[in-house]
């Protein structure tokens, strides 16, 4: 348990930047209906379940090309 | 000058809302968060899978581990997620054809090319020192008596090897259409870098070694004099590359 508390000034912000770039990711899966390779539900497992890179490969691969509304 | 504020400000706004800022950004911290952190548990986690007696022959963490851990994190992760973001800066716009209407408008070729890379090293650059003062406070917080030898040598090496990435993306965008073409140039400028570092008359002016030595560079077995070939040969090949960019993009068609 002391460990713990000793390593939470770094386990906070990492744990909030983790989960900021999954909620953000999240977010536009969920507004955006058009993706340039499978479906909804394969990118909100993808986004929320593989922490860092599913939002990563989201954004850079499978976010449809044509993005109107931002 | 008008012309490079306003290219500038396309650049920020295509940056921020394509979300490259956000993944830049955060991808760097988590890795330079997670840099002490798995200097300072290494030991414990390992010790669950081994044997006690090996387990307990491991060293206690250091502020050098944290260090090398953020070396390590930084010239392999990091800078393949740099390269992911800028990597397609503007051939993305050729592909699309978002350039041509203002060039043809009379938008100068040149300011897009230097616009482009610049932007990319000061993202890179405000993002990099960002990150060095994450685990410079973390490592002071947790190793409070250690102290390293020649950090900002040992920081600023790292930091010019990303300048050099970025220069070499920019030709690369230049040369191919496509990202991938700019993906393999730049993974065979790295493997041309790693033949040249194996000889031995050429070792001490290979870049390879702005990346591989900054750990020895902390225990103070090398020191600025030690690299001048290499920060002038670094130079002169970003200048290189910039150069070589602006005279092929001059000629190329959109």
């Amino acid at each position: 348990m002391d460990q713990v508390r000793e390593l939470l000034p770094i386990l906070i912000p990492l744990i909030i930047l983790e989960w900021t770039l999954a909620i953000v990711a999240l977010v536009h899966v969920i507004r955006h209906p058009h993706y340039r390779f499978g479906n909804r539900i394969m990118w909100i497992l993808i986004v929320l379940f593989i922490q860092i890179i599913g939002p990563i490969v989201y954004f850079l691969f499978g976010r449809g090309e044509r993005d109107d509304s931002y | 000058m008008n012309q490079v504020s306003a290219l500038f400000k396309k650049e920020w706004i295509d940056f921020f809302r394509n979300y490259r800022l956000l993944i830049l950004a955060t991808v760097f911290f988590i890795l330079a968060f997670s840099s002490p952190l798995t200097a300072k548990f290494m030991p414990e986690i390992l010790g669950n899978f081994l044997p006690k007696d090996v387990a307990d022959s491991f060293p206690t963490p250091t502020a050098f581990d944290s260090w090398q851990q953020f070396f390590k994190n930084f010239s392999q992760i990091g800078l393949f997620v740099f390269v992911l973001i800028f990597g397609a800066s503007l051939s993305n716009e050729r592909q699309h054809g978002t350039l041509v209407i203002p060039l043809t408008k009379g938008l100068s070729r040149t300011s897009v090319i230097l616009v482009k890379s610049l932007f990319s090293m000061i993202m890179w650059t405000v993002i990099y020192v960002l990150s060095v003062l994450v685990v410079y406070a973390y490592t002071i917080y947790y190793w409070p008596k250690e102290d390293v030898q020649h950090l900002f040598l040992s920081v600023f090496l790292l930091w010019l090897f990303g300048i050099f990435v970025a220069s070499v993306l920019i030709l690369g965008n230049v040369l191919f259409r496509s990202f991938f073409g700019t993906l393999l140039f730049a993974v065979g400028i790295l493997i041309v870098l790693f033949i040249i570092s194996l000889f031995e008359k050429l070792k001490d002016l290979s870049f390879i070694r702005l990346i591989s030595e900054n750990n020895l560079v902390l225990h103070g077995e090398y020191v600025w004099s030690d690299y001048t070939g290499v920060l002038i040969t670094t130079t002169i090949c970003i200048i290189a590359c910039h150069l070589l960019a602006i005279v092929l993009f001059n000629r190329k068609g959109i």
